[in-house]
């Protein structure tokens, strides 16, 4: 308990690390807004405040959550399609190789083309946006899985055999829990895609949402409420990728800092 | 009936045949030591023996209640403290939580690890004290045969020694069947009731000897009298000559 409290003060401590990097960005913007002037480049102050206006506006609340229900949605059917077949993939190599080219294919396809389609398919609605996100990230999802599961250490299983231990526990102690280290990155990569595709999605299918209120600014030439939208949909995925899984991965990966405390170099 | 017999097993890697023909019955309470040179399949017989390989040929039978095994690597899972790679094959066993704790306790202090090591991660143990967890694992699940794969080979002499009273000791006291894979003569002097030769070129097993008077108990000059003598005059032991005459000195 003590270590936990330790690590997130640990956690806490390396957000001044982000923030440097952060006001270092905020630095370059400000040099690019004195030298293209407010219409091309809006200084950052202007660009918060039209950030706090939107959110603090109750009728912007709905568009912003139906953006992050979207690409959440698009990345939890992910997680359950293209994270479980992922992981029952790994446990056979012939399986594998059967969807290995197949993959290569599906990763190939860029994710204007899935809108184009998808648009033909389900006009302009929630579902367009959820498919595009699923076709998008699904298959980094499986990849991470397989992956993980297939470079498993095979010798633990045998030892778990050896002790009369069950398929299930070992599939899910063992493989799934090997398999995380692999995924987990892929994860964090796909929850970023996740937010990225629906917001372009939406922009194009119309179809509301982050997306819907970007393509208004650009309607309207505004480019300080365009850089608000950005700013808010780049918070919802540093809060999703800070809040959920940075936490999760150094619980996961609390003997790996054993070994290694602090980062320090021994 | 034997707690273990293999029968005419056989086994070959990818066309290379390791074992030929091994027959060997290991009955309840008795420890086996089985030796050869390295790469003469002593670790591929033990897999076969604990049902983690299928022979080639031949046929394995088992009359014992549960087996443990003590690999060669102490294969422990690496997010795992000590204690709870103790705890993953104790969970689905009839135990609840404070009878798993009392049980981790007991086998931990059998093989001389603290409470704090059990709450260390395999990466900050020292490779003698993963070997030790191992073979706690294995002590754990109050097994009727164990299958020891050189369990003590990263040990010094004296805790080596120590290990052997301690864990076959305890072993031995509940009437369970050993197999005990090493490379040294000495042990397998001290330890066993009967030793095993590998054949070096697969040819399966060589021969065997049997060693009068009880394990652990034998007085360990003669144990060292018997050794040499082996290494000088028996023929059984000439291949391992070369490598374990050294060791055994
Ligand atoms: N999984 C495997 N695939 C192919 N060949 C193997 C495999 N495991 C072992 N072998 C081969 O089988 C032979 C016997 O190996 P084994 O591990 O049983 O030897 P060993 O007697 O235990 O040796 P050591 O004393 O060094 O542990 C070796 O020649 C090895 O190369
Ligand atoms: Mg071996």
């Amino acid at each position: 308990m003590v270590s936990r409290l330790g690590r997130v003060g640990q956690f806490i401590w390396a957000g001044w690390i982000g923030l440097a990097a952060l006001s270092l960005i905020t630095a370059v913007w400000q040099a690019g807004h004195e030298a293209f002037g407010a219409f091309i480049l809006p200084d950052p102050a202007t660009v918060l405040s039209a950030v706090a206006v939107i959110i603090l506006a109750p009728e912007n609340h709905p568009i912003i959550g139906a953006t992050a229900e979207r690409a959440m949605r698009g990345l939890g059917l992910s997680l359950l399609g293209g994270g479980a077949l992922g992981l029952a993939c790994g446990y056979s190599a012939a399986a594998m190789r059967l969807t290995r080219p197949l993959l290569t294919v599906l990763l190939g396809v860029p994710p204007i083309a899935w809108i184009v389609l998808v648009m033909i398919w389900f006009g302009s609605t929630d579902t367009t946006v959820i498919v595009t996100v699923v076709a998008a990230v699904a298959p980094v999802l499986f990849l991470g899985a397989a992956e993980g599961t297939s470079h498993r250490d095979r010798r633990l299983d045998d030892m778990a055999r050896a002790f009369g231990v069950g398929p299930a526990r070992r599939a899910f102690g063992l493989g799934l829990r090997q398999a995380l280290t692999t995924f987990l990155p892929a994860l964090a990569v796909a929850s970023g895609t996740a937010f990225k595709v629906a917001v372009m999605s939406e922009l194009l299918t119309n179809a509301g949402g982050a997306g819907g209120a970007l393509a208004d600014a650009r309607a309207t030439l505004d480019a300080s409420s365009a850089l608000a939208w950005i700013v808010i949909v780049v918070g919802l995925l540093l809060a999703v990728e800070y809040l959920v899984i940075h936490p999760f991965r150094s619980e996961l990966e609390r003997w790996r800092t054993a070994a290694n405390p602090f980062g320090v170099k021994t | 009936m034997s707690a273990l017999s293999l029968v005419g097993v056989k086994h070959a890697y990818f066309g290379q045949t390791v074992l030929d023909d091994v027959s060997l019955s290991i009955e309840a309470g008795e420890c086996v030591a089985l030796v050869g040179p390295s790469g003469a399949g002593k670790s591929t017989l033990l897999h076969i023996a604990a049902g983690l390989v299928t022979p080639s040929e031949g046929r394995v039978e088992r009359a014992y209640g549960r087996h443990a095994v003590v690999f060669q690597d102490p294969r422990l899972l690496d997010w795992k403290t000590a204690a709870e790679n103790i705890a993953y094959v104790l969970r689905h066993r009839d135990l609840n939580r404070s009878g798993r704790v009392e049980r981790i306790a007991e086998v931990a202090s059998l093989v001389d690890l603290s409470v704090e090591d059990l709450t260390k991660f395999p990466v900050e143990l020292s490779g003698g004290m993963r070997q030790r967890v191992a073979i706690a694992r294995a002590l754990a699940v109050k097994p009727d045969f164990v299958f020891f794969d050189e369990p003590f080979s990263a040990l010094d002499v004296g805790l080596r020694l120590r290990m052997q009273d301690l864990a076959v000791g305890a072993l031995l006291e509940r009437g369970a069947g050993m197999m005990f894979v090493t490379h040294d003569l000495m042990e397998a002097a001290r330890l066993a009731h009967r030793l095993v030769v590998l054949d070096a070129d697969g040819r399966g097993l060589a021969g065997e000897r049997r060693l009068e008077g009880e394990p652990l108990q034998r007085d360990i000059a003669l144990c060292f009298a018997r050794v040499q003598d082996w290494l000088v005059n028996d023929p059984l032991f000439a291949g391992l000559n070369d490598s374990h005459g050294r060791r055994a000195q």
